[in-house]
């Protein structure tokens, strides 16, 4: 291919890629709530209810006060360990697709030895990404399976290649369920691909579905992408 | 006796021995604030905090703790009194020029001593990121107590730990039956307490109270934020749907191309966290 060919398919993708993702993010939610960790660790100290109210020892009006103190005395509260138990996060247990006929169990598992996510040695389960966000949470829900083993072949995840944009994905969470519309399906080459926000933890709720896809190198790790669908709540 | 000499020994010496030091500052500009919590460890009272003579914090009870706050580094003079009583009320304790550095996550602790007698220590929180499936246990000996050692489901995770040390260690996240030893004994001083190491937290666990009356008790303060994502998803490990015409051809046509475009995607559609 010429390097004009070339940069002229780099221009197009690039083009396509800012339209993508001005779709995306108008169809995401919306809301606020996208938030960086600054300002979620160290949130100013909320203001008092009894604004302007006597506080003992405060300065009489028209003194100043020292502008690098804060504007209100601290909350407080109880550091007791009994009142700050962790909240569980509802783990979702079971995910069906129509549109490409998959229904596979959903376990929750965390991260394996050499600090990849872990999953299921069976391509007929799913694994949840445990230390994550649920689909009731904030954040990314990251469910992910293996497209294939050596002793089992092709499992059915391979079919997640064929989802198309409006395809419903349906996750069981407790008795109740979270139905998600597929915005994107996309194979990315896995040193290209941006974890932190495949497993962001804040943000607009969304599904992040992921397996394996690509060419396969036993000498580099075994395959060289994973195809990724994200899916959007329409609840 | 002189409490804030005292003190700024004890600041420069907490700092010092901090291994991780100002873990957020970037090396090329000193940060101008630092992220500051308070603590209140003394047993039974009740007390407000002033700091250069405004009022920082009313009706301060024990066993209570402040979100973080930012503060601009420099010098503070600290002074708590019996609530109610004032700027020019009778100090409990205070300390003149207490230091606050640039680019730290700090834990100013009102707490009793070994001996029992009131004391100021300013703790740096090691908020540096943690790896995935990993928790951080972070444990500090404030209480007037003899020295202590911590077990995690019996086995002594921290020993001979004296008020008011520290120490810390990032462990597999879940759930320890965390309890409080006398020094190189089996003689338990407080729990055993279901103690949950939160992925991605630092959780950092106060022993503080008075041995002798009797009140001991675990406090806990939670730093999140700092997790990190796995470094990989798997996904397949037998290499026969890489060669098998699988699903949606078009996918795989995409190539490079859609590789690129779908990073692009994700790095346009989150923000990224700044600690």
């Amino acid at each position: 291919m010429s390097s004009r060919a070339r940069a002229a398919i780099v221009a197009v993708a690039a083009l396509f890629g800012t339209l993508l993702t001005a779709v995306l993010l108008n169809q995401s939610s919306g809301s606020p709530e996208v938030s960086t960790g600054a300002t979620d660790l160290f949130p100013a100290a909320e203001p008092t209810s009894s604004v302007g109210s006597p506080t003992p020892g405060s300065p009489t009006a028209g003194s100043t006060r020292d502008p690098r103190l804060p504007a209100e005395p601290l909350s407080t509260f109880s550091a007791d360990l009994q009142d700050n138990r962790p909240e569980q996060t509802k783990p979702p247990t079971r995910l069906t697709i129509a549109a490409v006929d998959l229904d596979l169990a959903v376990r929750p598992l965390g991260v394996d030895k050499a600090g990849a996510m872990a999953l299921p040695k069976t391509v007929r389960e799913l694994s949840w990404y445990k230390f994550g966000s649920g689909p009731l949470d904030p954040g990314a829900t990251v469910i992910a399976g293996h497209v294939d083993t050596e002793s089992e072949g092709i499992g059915p995840l391979a079919r997640l290649a064929g989802l198309e944009k409006g395809d419903r994905i349906k996750v069981s969470v407790g008795k109740g369920q979270v139905t998600y519309e597929v915005d994107v399906v996309r194979q990315v080459s896995k040193s290209l691909l941006d974890l932190d926000a495949l497993f962001a933890r804040s943000g607009p709720r969304k599904l992040h579905l992921v397996t394996c896809a690509g060419a396969y190198d036993a000498d580099r790790g075994g395959y060289q992408a994973n195809l990724v669908v994200i899916g959007r709540p329409v609840d | 006796m002189n409490r804030t000499a005292r003190l700024a020994a004890l600041v420069g010496a907490t700092l010092l021995a901090a291994p991780f030091g100002p873990a957020t500052a970037p090396a090329h500009s000193a940060p101008a604030t630092s992220e500051v919590s308070v603590f209140h460890a003394i047993p039974n009272i009740v007390v407000d905090v002033y700091a250069n003579g405004e009022v920082l914090l009313t009706d301060f009870e024990q066993g209570a703790l402040t979100d973080p706050v930012t503060l601009p580094k420099g010098e503070y003079d600290l002074k708590l009194v019996n609530a109610g009583d004032g700027p020019d009320g009778k100090a409990l304790l205070s300390a003149d020029n207490f230091p606050v550095p640039g680019g730290a996550n700090l834990t100013v602790v009102a707490h009793l001593n070994a001996d029992g007698e009131a004391i100021i220590t300013p703790f740096v929180n090691n908020n540096a990121d943690i790896a995935a499936g990993q928790a951080r246990l972070t444990v500090r000996h404030i209480a007037a107590a003899p020295n202590v050692d911590v077990r995690a489901d019996g086995d002594v995770v921290f020993s001979d730990l004296a008020n008011p040390d520290q120490a810390e260690a990032d462990v597999p996240a879940g759930t320890v039956a965390a309890d409080v030893t006398l020094a190189g004994t089996a003689d338990v001083a407080i729990g055993p307490e279901d103690l949950e190491l939160e992925e991605g937290v630092n959780t950092i666990v106060y022993a503080w109270g008075n041995a002798d009356g009797g009140e001991l008790a675990l406090a806990v303060q939670k730093i999140d934020g700092i997790d990190s994502a796995p470094n990989a998803v798997p996904g397949g490990t037998g290499g026969d749907a890489a060669s098998a015409a699988v699903g949606n051809a078009g996918v795989l046509a995409l190539g490079g191309g859609a590789a690129a475009l779908l990073t692009f995607v994700f790095l346009r559609l989150t923000t990224r966290r700044a600690h």
